[in-house]
Protein backbone atom coordinates (compact mmCIF):
# COMPACT_ATOMS: atom_id res chain seq x y z
CA UNK A 1 0.00 0.00 0.00
CA UNK A 2 1.04 3.54 -0.65
CA UNK A 3 -0.28 5.80 2.07
CA UNK A 4 0.15 9.35 3.24
CA UNK A 5 -0.41 10.14 6.89
CA UNK A 6 -1.45 13.74 7.41
CA UNK A 7 -0.30 13.84 11.00
CA UNK A 8 -1.11 17.55 11.10
CA UNK A 9 -2.61 20.15 8.82
CA UNK A 10 -0.66 22.91 10.55
CA UNK A 11 2.19 24.58 8.72
CA UNK A 12 4.46 27.52 9.36
CA UNK A 13 4.42 28.55 5.69
CA UNK A 14 1.67 30.04 3.57
CA UNK A 15 2.64 29.10 0.04
CA UNK A 16 0.48 30.86 -2.49
CA UNK A 17 -0.38 27.76 -4.50
CA UNK A 18 -0.77 25.26 -1.69
CA UNK A 19 -3.62 22.83 -2.24
CA UNK A 20 -3.68 21.65 1.36
CA UNK A 21 -6.54 23.68 2.78
CA UNK A 22 -6.27 26.69 5.06
CA UNK A 23 -3.57 25.32 7.38
CA UNK A 24 -5.89 24.90 10.32
CA UNK A 25 -4.17 23.83 13.48
CA UNK A 26 -5.61 20.36 13.38
CA UNK A 27 -3.58 17.24 14.09
CA UNK A 28 -4.09 13.57 14.64
CA UNK A 29 -4.50 12.49 18.20
CA UNK A 30 -1.89 9.94 19.25
CA UNK A 31 -4.68 7.36 19.22
CA UNK A 32 -5.66 8.16 15.63
CA UNK A 33 -2.01 8.11 14.62
CA UNK A 34 -1.63 4.62 16.03
CA UNK A 35 -4.89 3.40 14.56
CA UNK A 36 -3.92 4.78 11.16
CA UNK A 37 -0.72 2.81 11.23
CA UNK A 38 -2.65 -0.29 12.27
CA UNK A 39 -5.10 0.19 9.41
CA UNK A 40 -2.20 0.33 6.95
CA UNK A 41 -0.62 -2.74 8.49
CA UNK A 42 -3.82 -4.66 7.89
CA UNK A 43 -3.42 -4.22 4.14
CA UNK A 44 -1.46 -7.45 4.15
CA UNK A 45 0.87 -6.02 1.52
CA UNK A 46 4.44 -7.21 1.54
CA UNK A 47 5.56 -3.64 2.03
CA UNK A 48 3.80 -0.43 2.95
CA UNK A 49 5.35 2.78 1.73
CA UNK A 50 4.08 5.49 4.04
CA UNK A 51 4.70 9.18 3.54
CA UNK A 52 4.46 11.45 6.56
CA UNK A 53 2.62 14.45 5.28
CA UNK A 54 1.07 17.72 6.40
CA UNK A 55 0.79 20.66 6.67
CA UNK A 56 4.35 20.06 7.62
CA UNK A 57 4.80 16.82 9.53
CA UNK A 58 7.73 18.25 11.48
CA UNK A 59 5.31 20.68 13.07
CA UNK A 60 4.25 17.64 15.09
CA UNK A 61 7.43 15.63 15.34
CA UNK A 62 5.94 13.87 18.37
CA UNK A 63 3.32 12.33 16.07
CA UNK A 64 5.93 11.34 13.53
CA UNK A 65 7.65 9.38 16.27
CA UNK A 66 4.34 7.98 17.49
CA UNK A 67 3.65 6.51 14.04
CA UNK A 68 7.12 5.11 13.50
CA UNK A 69 7.45 3.62 16.98
CA UNK A 70 4.01 2.05 16.85
CA UNK A 71 4.63 0.55 13.43
CA UNK A 72 7.60 -1.24 14.89
CA UNK A 73 5.29 -3.20 17.18
CA UNK A 74 3.19 -4.50 14.28
CA UNK A 75 3.70 -7.48 12.04
CA UNK A 76 4.09 -5.55 8.80
CA UNK A 77 6.88 -3.95 6.85
CA UNK A 78 6.92 -0.15 6.65
CA UNK A 79 9.08 2.03 4.46
CA UNK A 80 8.95 5.62 5.69
CA UNK A 81 9.03 8.77 3.64
CA UNK A 82 8.31 12.36 4.48
CA UNK A 83 7.54 15.54 2.61
CA UNK A 84 8.69 18.69 4.34
CA UNK A 85 9.26 22.38 3.70
CA UNK A 86 12.70 22.01 5.28
CA UNK A 87 12.42 24.86 7.77
CA UNK A 88 11.89 22.93 10.99
CA UNK A 89 14.83 20.56 11.11
CA UNK A 90 16.89 20.23 14.26
CA UNK A 91 19.84 17.99 15.01
CA UNK A 92 17.55 15.74 17.00
CA UNK A 93 15.24 15.39 14.02
CA UNK A 94 18.09 14.68 11.63
CA UNK A 95 19.40 11.98 13.94
CA UNK A 96 15.98 10.41 14.29
CA UNK A 97 15.32 10.40 10.55
CA UNK A 98 18.66 8.83 9.87
CA UNK A 99 18.32 6.23 12.60
CA UNK A 100 14.89 5.21 11.35
CA UNK A 101 15.54 5.28 7.60
CA UNK A 102 12.99 8.02 7.02
CA UNK A 103 13.84 9.48 3.65
CA UNK A 104 12.38 12.84 2.80
CA UNK A 105 11.49 15.07 -0.09
CA UNK A 106 12.11 18.78 0.23
CA UNK A 107 9.68 21.33 -1.18
CA UNK A 108 11.87 24.11 -2.53
CA UNK A 109 11.05 26.39 -5.41
CA UNK A 110 14.46 27.69 -6.26
CA UNK A 111 16.76 30.51 -5.41
CA UNK A 112 15.84 33.21 -2.92
CA UNK A 113 13.84 35.20 -5.46
CA UNK A 114 11.58 32.34 -6.53
CA UNK A 115 11.29 30.80 -3.08
CA UNK A 116 10.49 34.01 -1.25
CA UNK A 117 7.98 35.08 -3.84
CA UNK A 118 5.67 32.10 -3.39
CA UNK A 119 6.70 30.38 -0.16
CA UNK A 120 6.34 32.83 2.69
CA UNK A 121 6.11 32.33 6.42
CA UNK A 122 2.94 32.97 8.40
CA UNK A 123 4.11 36.52 9.08
CA UNK A 124 4.83 37.18 5.41
CA UNK A 125 8.61 36.83 5.35
CA UNK A 126 10.48 34.76 2.80
CA UNK A 127 11.37 31.23 3.84
CA UNK A 128 14.53 30.80 1.79
CA UNK A 129 17.01 31.46 4.58
CA UNK A 130 15.16 29.12 6.92
CA UNK A 131 15.63 26.29 4.44
CA UNK A 132 19.16 27.14 3.38
CA UNK A 133 20.58 26.78 6.87
CA UNK A 134 19.40 23.16 6.92
CA UNK A 135 20.81 22.12 3.54
CA UNK A 136 24.06 20.62 4.85
CA UNK A 137 22.15 18.51 7.36
CA UNK A 138 19.70 17.32 4.75
CA UNK A 139 22.41 16.24 2.36
CA UNK A 140 24.28 14.56 5.19
CA UNK A 141 21.44 12.30 6.25
CA UNK A 142 19.79 11.93 2.85
CA UNK A 143 22.29 12.57 0.05
CA UNK A 144 19.71 11.92 -2.60
CA UNK A 145 17.05 14.18 -1.17
CA UNK A 146 14.47 14.78 -3.83
CA UNK A 147 13.44 18.36 -4.52
CA UNK A 148 9.82 19.18 -5.26
CA UNK A 149 9.68 22.43 -7.18
CA UNK A 150 6.45 24.11 -8.14
CA UNK A 151 6.62 26.66 -10.90
CA UNK A 152 3.99 29.35 -11.09
CA UNK A 153 3.27 32.04 -13.70
CA UNK A 154 5.25 34.45 -11.49
CA UNK A 155 8.31 32.22 -11.20
CA UNK A 156 8.24 30.72 -14.69
CA UNK A 157 11.06 32.95 -15.90
CA UNK A 158 13.35 31.75 -13.11
CA UNK A 159 12.90 28.00 -13.47
CA UNK A 160 16.22 27.23 -15.14
CA UNK A 161 18.13 29.50 -12.78
CA UNK A 162 16.37 27.95 -9.82
CA UNK A 163 17.12 24.36 -10.78
CA UNK A 164 20.72 25.25 -11.54
CA UNK A 165 21.02 26.99 -8.18
CA UNK A 166 19.61 24.06 -6.21
CA UNK A 167 21.72 21.66 -8.25
CA UNK A 168 24.71 23.73 -7.26
CA UNK A 169 23.83 23.24 -3.60
CA UNK A 170 24.36 19.51 -4.10
CA UNK A 171 20.88 18.17 -4.79
CA UNK A 172 20.59 15.78 -7.70
CA UNK A 173 16.96 14.71 -8.01
CA UNK A 174 14.24 17.08 -9.09
CA UNK A 175 10.52 16.76 -9.47
CA UNK A 176 9.32 19.96 -11.10
CA UNK A 177 5.68 20.58 -11.83
CA UNK A 178 3.66 23.61 -12.74
CA UNK A 179 1.01 24.90 -10.41
CA UNK A 180 -1.88 23.26 -12.19
CA UNK A 181 -4.33 25.52 -10.40
CA UNK A 182 -2.39 28.67 -11.32
CA UNK A 183 -3.55 31.57 -13.47
CA UNK A 184 -1.66 30.53 -16.58
CA UNK A 185 -2.19 32.32 -19.86
CA UNK A 186 -0.47 32.10 -23.23
CA UNK A 187 2.13 34.67 -22.28
CA UNK A 188 3.20 32.97 -19.06
CA UNK A 189 3.17 29.59 -20.78
CA UNK A 190 5.50 31.00 -23.44
CA UNK A 191 7.77 32.22 -20.66
CA UNK A 192 7.71 28.76 -19.15
CA UNK A 193 8.62 27.27 -22.50
CA UNK A 194 11.62 29.60 -22.79
CA UNK A 195 12.72 28.58 -19.29
CA UNK A 196 12.39 24.88 -20.06
CA UNK A 197 14.46 25.35 -23.21
CA UNK A 198 17.10 27.09 -21.09
CA UNK A 199 16.86 24.23 -18.64
CA UNK A 200 17.36 21.78 -21.51
CA UNK A 201 20.64 23.47 -22.34
CA UNK A 202 21.72 23.18 -18.72
CA UNK A 203 20.65 19.51 -18.64
CA UNK A 204 22.69 18.78 -21.78
CA UNK A 205 25.71 20.56 -20.37
CA UNK A 206 25.54 18.60 -17.13
CA UNK A 207 25.32 15.27 -18.92
CA UNK A 208 28.17 16.12 -21.23
CA UNK A 209 30.28 16.95 -18.18
CA UNK A 210 29.22 13.76 -16.45
CA UNK A 211 27.41 15.70 -13.72
CA UNK A 212 24.33 13.93 -12.45
CA UNK A 213 21.07 15.77 -12.84
CA UNK A 214 17.84 13.82 -12.59
CA UNK A 215 14.99 15.94 -13.76
CA UNK A 216 11.51 14.55 -14.12
CA UNK A 217 10.58 17.07 -16.82
CA UNK A 218 12.80 15.27 -19.30
CA UNK A 219 13.62 11.94 -17.66
CA UNK A 220 10.04 10.83 -17.08
CA UNK A 221 8.84 11.77 -20.54
CA UNK A 222 11.78 10.04 -22.16
CA UNK A 223 11.49 6.97 -19.98
CA UNK A 224 7.79 6.68 -20.67
CA UNK A 225 8.71 6.20 -24.30
CA UNK A 226 12.00 4.36 -23.90
CA UNK A 227 10.88 1.89 -21.28
CA UNK A 228 7.23 1.69 -22.04
CA UNK A 229 6.69 2.98 -18.52
CA UNK A 230 3.38 4.30 -19.72
CA UNK A 231 2.02 0.84 -19.25
CA UNK A 232 2.21 1.45 -15.53
CA UNK A 233 0.52 4.80 -15.59
CA UNK A 234 -1.66 5.35 -18.58
CA UNK A 235 -4.93 4.07 -17.11
CA UNK A 236 -4.94 6.17 -13.98
CA UNK A 237 -2.87 6.86 -10.95
CA UNK A 238 -3.26 4.62 -7.94
CA UNK A 239 -5.30 7.17 -5.99
CA UNK A 240 -8.09 5.35 -4.24
CA UNK A 241 -6.92 2.02 -5.60
CA UNK A 242 -3.75 1.19 -3.73
CA UNK A 243 -2.87 4.69 -2.59
CA UNK A 244 -4.63 6.49 0.24
CA UNK A 245 -4.35 9.55 2.44
CA UNK A 246 -5.34 9.42 6.08
CA UNK A 247 -6.43 12.77 7.53
CA UNK A 248 -6.26 13.96 11.15
CA UNK A 249 -9.89 12.93 11.69
CA UNK A 250 -9.13 9.41 10.53
CA UNK A 251 -11.00 9.90 7.28
CA UNK A 252 -9.43 8.18 4.32
CA UNK A 253 -9.11 10.13 1.08
CA UNK A 254 -7.89 8.91 -2.32
CA UNK A 255 -4.92 11.27 -2.49
CA UNK A 256 -3.26 14.08 -0.58
CA UNK A 257 -4.94 16.88 -2.49
CA UNK A 258 -8.45 15.84 -1.47
CA UNK A 259 -7.86 16.20 2.27
CA UNK A 260 -8.14 20.01 2.34
CA UNK A 261 -9.26 21.09 5.84
CA UNK A 262 -10.63 17.63 6.61
CA UNK A 263 -13.97 19.13 7.54
CA UNK A 264 -17.37 17.53 7.01
CA UNK A 265 -17.60 19.66 3.85
CA UNK A 266 -14.58 17.79 2.48
CA UNK A 267 -16.14 14.44 3.24
CA UNK A 268 -17.54 14.32 -0.27
CA UNK A 269 -14.19 12.96 -1.37
CA UNK A 270 -13.56 10.70 1.61
CA UNK A 271 -13.69 7.02 0.74
CA UNK A 272 -13.55 5.58 4.22
CA UNK A 273 -12.46 5.95 7.81
CA UNK A 274 -9.81 4.08 9.76
CA UNK A 275 -12.48 2.92 12.22
CA UNK A 276 -14.72 1.41 9.58
CA UNK A 277 -12.33 0.79 6.70
CA UNK A 278 -12.93 1.65 3.08
CA UNK A 279 -16.40 2.52 1.94
CA UNK A 280 -16.40 0.32 -1.12
CA UNK A 281 -19.23 2.03 -2.94
CA UNK A 282 -17.69 5.50 -2.50
CA UNK A 283 -14.34 4.15 -3.52
CA UNK A 284 -15.79 2.54 -6.63
CA UNK A 285 -17.61 5.75 -7.50
CA UNK A 286 -14.33 7.67 -7.24
CA UNK A 287 -12.43 5.15 -9.32
CA UNK A 288 -15.18 5.13 -11.92
CA UNK A 289 -14.92 8.89 -12.27
CA UNK A 290 -11.13 9.09 -12.20
CA UNK A 291 -10.50 6.17 -14.51
CA UNK A 292 -13.18 6.72 -17.08
CA UNK A 293 -11.94 6.79 -20.68
CA UNK A 294 -10.50 10.11 -21.76
CA UNK A 295 -12.47 10.45 -24.95
CA UNK A 296 -11.09 13.95 -25.50
CA UNK A 297 -7.67 12.34 -25.89
CA UNK A 298 -8.60 9.60 -28.34
CA UNK A 299 -5.94 9.10 -30.95
CA UNK A 300 -3.43 11.45 -29.31
CA UNK A 301 0.18 10.59 -30.06
CA UNK A 302 1.09 11.46 -26.49
CA UNK A 303 -1.29 9.00 -24.90
CA UNK A 304 0.65 7.16 -22.23
CA UNK A 305 3.28 9.88 -21.92
CA UNK A 306 0.92 12.59 -20.80
CA UNK A 307 -0.28 12.79 -17.22
CA UNK A 308 -3.92 13.01 -18.11
CA UNK A 309 -4.35 10.16 -15.64
CA UNK A 310 -3.53 12.38 -12.63
CA UNK A 311 -6.82 12.83 -10.83
CA UNK A 312 -5.41 15.66 -8.72
CA UNK A 313 -4.18 17.73 -11.67
CA UNK A 314 -7.48 17.11 -13.45
CA UNK A 315 -9.43 18.06 -10.37
CA UNK A 316 -7.44 21.25 -9.90
CA UNK A 317 -7.87 22.21 -13.52
CA UNK A 318 -11.47 21.24 -14.14
CA UNK A 319 -13.07 20.32 -10.83
CA UNK A 320 -13.56 16.83 -12.23
CA UNK A 321 -10.94 14.16 -11.39
CA UNK A 322 -11.65 12.36 -14.63
CA UNK A 323 -11.57 15.28 -17.05
CA UNK A 324 -8.21 16.20 -18.60
CA UNK A 325 -7.34 19.79 -17.80
CA UNK A 326 -6.86 22.22 -20.71
CA UNK A 327 -3.71 23.77 -19.25
CA UNK A 328 -2.23 20.35 -18.61
CA UNK A 329 -2.86 19.38 -22.21
CA UNK A 330 -1.23 22.56 -23.49
CA UNK A 331 1.70 22.04 -21.15
CA UNK A 332 2.23 18.42 -22.20
CA UNK A 333 2.09 19.36 -25.87
CA UNK A 334 4.84 21.86 -25.19
CA UNK A 335 6.96 19.67 -22.91
CA UNK A 336 7.07 16.28 -24.63
CA UNK A 337 8.67 17.47 -27.89
CA UNK A 338 11.27 19.39 -25.87
CA UNK A 339 12.05 16.28 -23.84
CA UNK A 340 12.39 14.22 -27.02
CA UNK A 341 14.78 16.75 -28.49
CA UNK A 342 16.97 16.41 -25.41
CA UNK A 343 16.76 12.61 -25.56
CA UNK A 344 17.61 12.49 -29.24
CA UNK A 345 20.62 14.73 -28.72
CA UNK A 346 22.06 12.66 -25.90
CA UNK A 347 21.32 9.38 -27.66
CA UNK A 348 23.02 10.64 -30.81
CA UNK A 349 26.05 11.43 -28.65
CA UNK A 350 25.73 8.03 -26.93
CA UNK A 351 26.07 9.87 -23.64
CA UNK A 352 26.91 7.13 -21.13
CA UNK A 353 25.48 8.88 -18.09
CA UNK A 354 22.17 9.51 -19.78
CA UNK A 355 21.95 5.99 -21.22
CA UNK A 356 22.66 4.51 -17.84
CA UNK A 357 20.07 6.68 -16.16
CA UNK A 358 17.32 6.04 -18.67
CA UNK A 359 17.79 2.37 -19.46
CA UNK A 360 19.29 0.85 -16.32
CA UNK A 361 16.71 0.04 -13.70
CA UNK A 362 19.35 -0.18 -11.01
CA UNK A 363 20.78 3.25 -11.77
CA UNK A 364 19.68 4.92 -8.51
CA UNK A 365 21.44 2.32 -6.39
CA UNK A 366 24.57 2.07 -8.50
CA UNK A 367 24.73 5.83 -8.82
CA UNK A 368 24.62 6.28 -5.07
CA UNK A 369 27.36 3.72 -4.59
CA UNK A 370 29.47 5.53 -7.12
CA UNK A 371 28.92 8.84 -5.37
CA UNK A 372 29.76 7.41 -1.98
CA UNK A 373 33.03 6.08 -3.29
CA UNK A 374 33.84 9.44 -4.84
CA UNK A 375 33.15 11.18 -1.56
CA UNK A 376 35.77 9.21 0.28
CA UNK B 1 -12.41 30.49 -18.35
CA UNK B 2 -9.22 28.88 -19.58
CA UNK B 3 -7.82 30.08 -22.86
CA UNK B 4 -6.46 26.58 -23.44
CA UNK B 5 -8.15 23.56 -24.93
CA UNK B 6 -7.79 19.82 -24.76
CA UNK B 7 -6.97 18.54 -28.21
CA UNK B 8 -5.19 15.38 -29.33
CA UNK B 9 -1.87 15.56 -31.15
CA UNK B 10 -1.91 13.64 -34.40
CA UNK B 11 0.96 12.26 -36.41
CA UNK B 12 3.77 13.02 -33.99
CA UNK B 13 6.87 11.26 -35.25
CA UNK B 14 8.59 8.72 -33.03
CA UNK B 15 11.56 10.04 -31.08
CA UNK B 16 14.97 9.02 -32.40
CA UNK B 17 16.14 7.10 -29.39
CA UNK B 18 15.48 3.43 -28.65
CA UNK B 19 12.12 2.43 -27.38
CA UNK B 20 10.46 -0.62 -26.04
CA UNK B 21 7.92 -2.17 -28.35
CA UNK B 22 4.51 -3.01 -27.04
CA UNK B 23 4.30 -6.03 -24.80
CA UNK B 24 4.03 -9.17 -26.86
CA UNK B 25 5.80 -7.73 -29.87
CA UNK B 26 8.93 -9.43 -31.03
CA UNK B 27 11.77 -9.03 -30.52
CA UNK B 28 11.66 -7.99 -26.91
CA UNK B 29 14.33 -5.40 -26.28
CA UNK B 30 16.41 -5.59 -23.17
CA UNK B 31 14.94 -2.47 -21.70
CA UNK B 32 11.73 -4.03 -20.58
CA UNK B 33 13.44 -6.79 -18.72
CA UNK B 34 11.91 -5.43 -15.55
CA UNK B 35 8.70 -7.04 -16.66
CA UNK B 36 10.48 -10.37 -16.54
CA UNK B 37 11.53 -9.97 -12.96
CA UNK B 38 10.80 -13.57 -12.08
CA UNK B 39 13.90 -14.57 -13.99
CA UNK B 40 17.09 -14.83 -12.06
CA UNK B 41 20.23 -12.81 -12.57
CA UNK B 42 23.36 -14.48 -13.80
CA UNK B 43 26.71 -13.81 -12.31
CA UNK B 44 30.27 -14.63 -13.09
CA UNK B 45 32.37 -15.20 -10.04
CA UNK B 46 36.07 -15.51 -9.57
CA UNK B 47 36.48 -16.94 -6.14
CA UNK B 48 39.62 -18.05 -4.33
CA UNK B 49 39.08 -21.69 -3.40
CA UNK B 50 41.15 -21.45 -0.27
CA UNK B 51 39.05 -18.86 1.42
CA UNK B 52 38.13 -19.60 4.96
CA UNK B 53 35.46 -18.30 7.19
CA UNK B 54 36.27 -14.84 8.45
CA UNK B 55 34.67 -12.32 10.76
CA UNK B 56 31.21 -11.29 9.84
CA UNK B 57 30.83 -8.14 7.85
CA UNK B 58 27.66 -6.50 6.64
CA UNK B 59 25.48 -8.51 4.37
CA UNK B 60 24.25 -6.39 1.55
CA UNK B 61 21.13 -7.03 -0.35
CA UNK B 62 19.88 -4.10 -2.27
CA UNK B 63 16.37 -4.56 -3.46
CA UNK B 64 14.97 -2.50 -6.26
CA UNK B 65 13.54 0.66 -4.77
CA UNK B 66 9.79 0.62 -4.25
CA UNK B 67 8.06 2.98 -6.57
CA UNK B 68 6.22 5.99 -5.35
CA UNK B 69 5.13 8.11 -8.23
CA UNK B 70 7.33 7.38 -11.15
CA UNK B 71 10.63 5.89 -12.06
CA UNK B 72 12.87 8.47 -10.40
CA UNK B 73 12.72 7.31 -6.84
CA UNK B 74 16.16 7.78 -5.41
CA UNK B 75 14.78 8.33 -1.96
CA UNK B 76 13.90 4.68 -1.72
CA UNK B 77 17.39 3.45 -1.02
CA UNK B 78 17.36 2.08 2.50
CA UNK B 79 19.77 3.76 4.85
CA UNK B 80 20.89 0.36 6.07
CA UNK B 81 21.96 -0.51 2.54
CA UNK B 82 23.84 2.74 2.23
CA UNK B 83 25.63 2.10 5.50
CA UNK B 84 26.53 -1.39 4.43
CA UNK B 85 27.84 -0.20 1.10
CA UNK B 86 29.95 2.40 2.80
CA UNK B 87 31.26 -0.24 5.15
CA UNK B 88 32.31 -2.34 2.20
CA UNK B 89 33.93 0.59 0.48
CA UNK B 90 35.86 1.14 3.71
CA UNK B 91 37.23 -2.36 3.50
CA UNK B 92 38.70 -1.66 0.11
CA UNK B 93 36.81 -4.63 -1.20
CA UNK B 94 35.56 -4.80 -4.76
CA UNK B 95 32.50 -2.65 -5.16
CA UNK B 96 29.28 -4.45 -4.88
CA UNK B 97 27.33 -4.01 -8.04
CA UNK B 98 24.33 -6.02 -7.14
CA UNK B 99 20.93 -4.70 -7.81
CA UNK B 100 17.77 -6.38 -8.74
CA UNK B 101 18.62 -7.04 -12.32
CA UNK B 102 16.61 -9.43 -14.36
CA UNK B 103 18.02 -11.46 -17.16
CA UNK B 104 15.77 -11.97 -20.12
CA UNK B 105 16.27 -15.64 -20.78
CA UNK B 106 15.28 -15.40 -24.40
CA UNK B 107 18.56 -13.65 -25.06
CA UNK B 108 20.79 -16.39 -23.88
CA UNK B 109 20.63 -19.23 -21.47
CA UNK B 110 22.90 -20.14 -18.63
CA UNK B 111 24.28 -22.94 -20.79
CA UNK B 112 25.18 -20.45 -23.48
CA UNK B 113 26.89 -18.21 -20.95
CA UNK B 114 28.78 -21.22 -19.64
CA UNK B 115 29.84 -22.19 -23.15
CA UNK B 116 31.04 -18.67 -23.88
CA UNK B 117 32.96 -18.57 -20.62
CA UNK B 118 34.52 -21.93 -21.38
CA UNK B 119 35.64 -20.74 -24.81
CA UNK B 120 37.21 -17.61 -23.44
CA UNK B 121 38.99 -19.50 -20.71
CA UNK B 122 40.32 -21.97 -23.24
CA UNK B 123 41.62 -19.10 -25.33
CA UNK B 124 43.36 -17.82 -22.23
CA UNK B 125 44.92 -21.21 -21.61
CA UNK B 126 42.92 -21.93 -18.51
CA UNK B 127 41.83 -25.47 -17.96
CA UNK B 128 38.14 -25.88 -17.38
CA UNK B 129 36.08 -28.56 -15.84
CA UNK B 130 32.40 -28.94 -16.18
CA UNK B 131 31.20 -29.36 -12.65
CA UNK B 132 28.63 -28.33 -10.19
CA UNK B 133 30.09 -27.12 -6.95
CA UNK B 134 28.52 -25.62 -3.93
CA UNK B 135 30.42 -23.08 -2.01
CA UNK B 136 29.02 -21.51 1.11
CA UNK B 137 25.53 -22.00 -0.14
CA UNK B 138 26.13 -20.63 -3.58
CA UNK B 139 25.63 -23.19 -6.26
CA UNK B 140 28.00 -22.85 -9.16
CA UNK B 141 27.41 -24.89 -12.23
CA UNK B 142 30.55 -24.46 -14.26
CA UNK B 143 33.84 -24.38 -12.51
CA UNK B 144 37.06 -23.44 -14.18
CA UNK B 145 40.12 -23.90 -12.06
CA UNK B 146 43.17 -21.70 -12.16
CA UNK B 147 45.60 -21.97 -9.32
CA UNK B 148 43.72 -21.18 -6.22
CA UNK B 149 40.82 -19.62 -8.01
CA UNK B 150 37.68 -20.75 -9.67
CA UNK B 151 35.59 -19.16 -12.28
CA UNK B 152 32.02 -20.12 -11.98
CA UNK B 153 28.85 -19.22 -13.66
CA UNK B 154 26.09 -19.18 -11.20
CA UNK B 155 22.45 -18.56 -11.32
CA UNK B 156 21.41 -16.93 -8.12
CA UNK B 157 18.07 -18.43 -7.60
CA UNK B 158 17.42 -17.94 -3.95
CA UNK B 159 17.64 -14.97 -1.67
CA UNK B 160 19.79 -16.88 0.85
CA UNK B 161 22.22 -17.68 -1.93
CA UNK B 162 22.36 -14.04 -2.93
CA UNK B 163 22.98 -13.05 0.66
CA UNK B 164 25.72 -15.63 0.90
CA UNK B 165 27.38 -14.24 -2.15
CA UNK B 166 27.11 -10.74 -0.79
CA UNK B 167 28.74 -11.90 2.42
CA UNK B 168 31.61 -13.50 0.57
CA UNK B 169 32.16 -10.35 -1.38
CA UNK B 170 31.86 -8.24 1.72
CA UNK B 171 34.67 -10.22 3.30
CA UNK B 172 36.79 -9.37 0.32
CA UNK B 173 37.42 -13.02 -0.33
CA UNK B 174 36.38 -13.01 -3.89
CA UNK B 175 36.53 -10.78 -6.85
CA UNK B 176 33.19 -10.68 -8.48
CA UNK B 177 32.28 -9.73 -11.96
CA UNK B 178 28.56 -9.58 -11.95
CA UNK B 179 27.12 -9.20 -15.36
CA UNK B 180 23.64 -9.86 -16.43
CA UNK B 181 22.22 -10.49 -19.79
CA UNK B 182 20.38 -7.24 -19.53
CA UNK B 183 23.44 -5.21 -18.66
CA UNK B 184 25.34 -6.74 -21.50
CA UNK B 185 22.57 -6.01 -23.87
CA UNK B 186 22.06 -2.42 -23.07
CA UNK B 187 25.75 -1.75 -22.92
CA UNK B 188 26.15 -3.37 -26.27
CA UNK B 189 23.23 -1.43 -27.57
CA UNK B 190 24.67 1.79 -26.24
CA UNK B 191 28.01 0.82 -27.67
CA UNK B 192 26.91 1.40 -31.21
CA UNK B 193 24.85 -1.15 -33.02
CA UNK B 194 23.31 1.61 -35.03
CA UNK B 195 20.09 1.61 -33.11
CA UNK B 196 19.40 -2.03 -33.93
CA UNK B 197 18.69 -4.55 -31.28
CA UNK B 198 21.85 -6.44 -30.47
CA UNK B 199 21.99 -9.95 -31.78
CA UNK B 200 22.83 -12.85 -29.58
CA UNK B 201 26.27 -13.02 -31.18
CA UNK B 202 26.99 -9.41 -30.35
CA UNK B 203 25.95 -9.93 -26.76
CA UNK B 204 28.09 -13.02 -26.37
CA UNK B 205 31.03 -11.27 -28.00
CA UNK B 206 30.69 -8.55 -25.41
CA UNK B 207 30.57 -11.15 -22.69
CA UNK B 208 33.84 -12.59 -23.92
CA UNK B 209 35.42 -9.16 -23.92
CA UNK B 210 34.27 -8.48 -20.38
CA UNK B 211 35.56 -11.81 -19.15
CA UNK B 212 38.90 -11.46 -20.85
CA UNK B 213 39.35 -8.06 -19.34
CA UNK B 214 38.30 -9.35 -15.93
CA UNK B 215 40.74 -12.25 -15.93
CA UNK B 216 43.77 -10.31 -17.05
Amino acid sequence: MLAALHVTLACNLRCTYCYAGSKVNKSMTPEIARKSVEWIAKSGDKENVVTLFGGDPLFRFDLVKECVEHARTLDAKFVWRMVTNGTLFTDEIFDYLQANDILFTLSLDGDAIAQDLERKTVDGRGSFDLVLKNVPGMLRVNPYTKINTVVTPRTADRLAKSVAYIHGLGFRWFDVSPDFGGAWDRRSLATLRDSIEELARYYLMCHRRGEKLNLNLFDDKIRAYALGASAEHCDACDAGKSQFSVAPSGRIYPCVQFVKDDEPADEKWAIGHIDTGLNLSKRKAFLDVGRRPKTECTGCSFEGRCQNWCVCANWQGTGDPGAPAPFQCEYERMLIPLADKVGETLWAERNPLWIDKIYNETYPVLSLLQDLKKRE
Amino acid sequence: MSEFNVRPVNGYRAPRYPAAPAVGESPQPPFIANRLSKLAPLALILAPMTASASPATPVVTVDAPPRESGPSIPAAIPQAAIDALVAIADQDAPPVMQGKIAAPSRCFSEAEVAAAVKDVLADLGIKTEAATITRDGVKMKLAALRGDSAVAVTELLSKPAQEELALLRARGEMKVLMLTARELEYETYAGGTGGRLPTREIVLRRLRAELESFLK
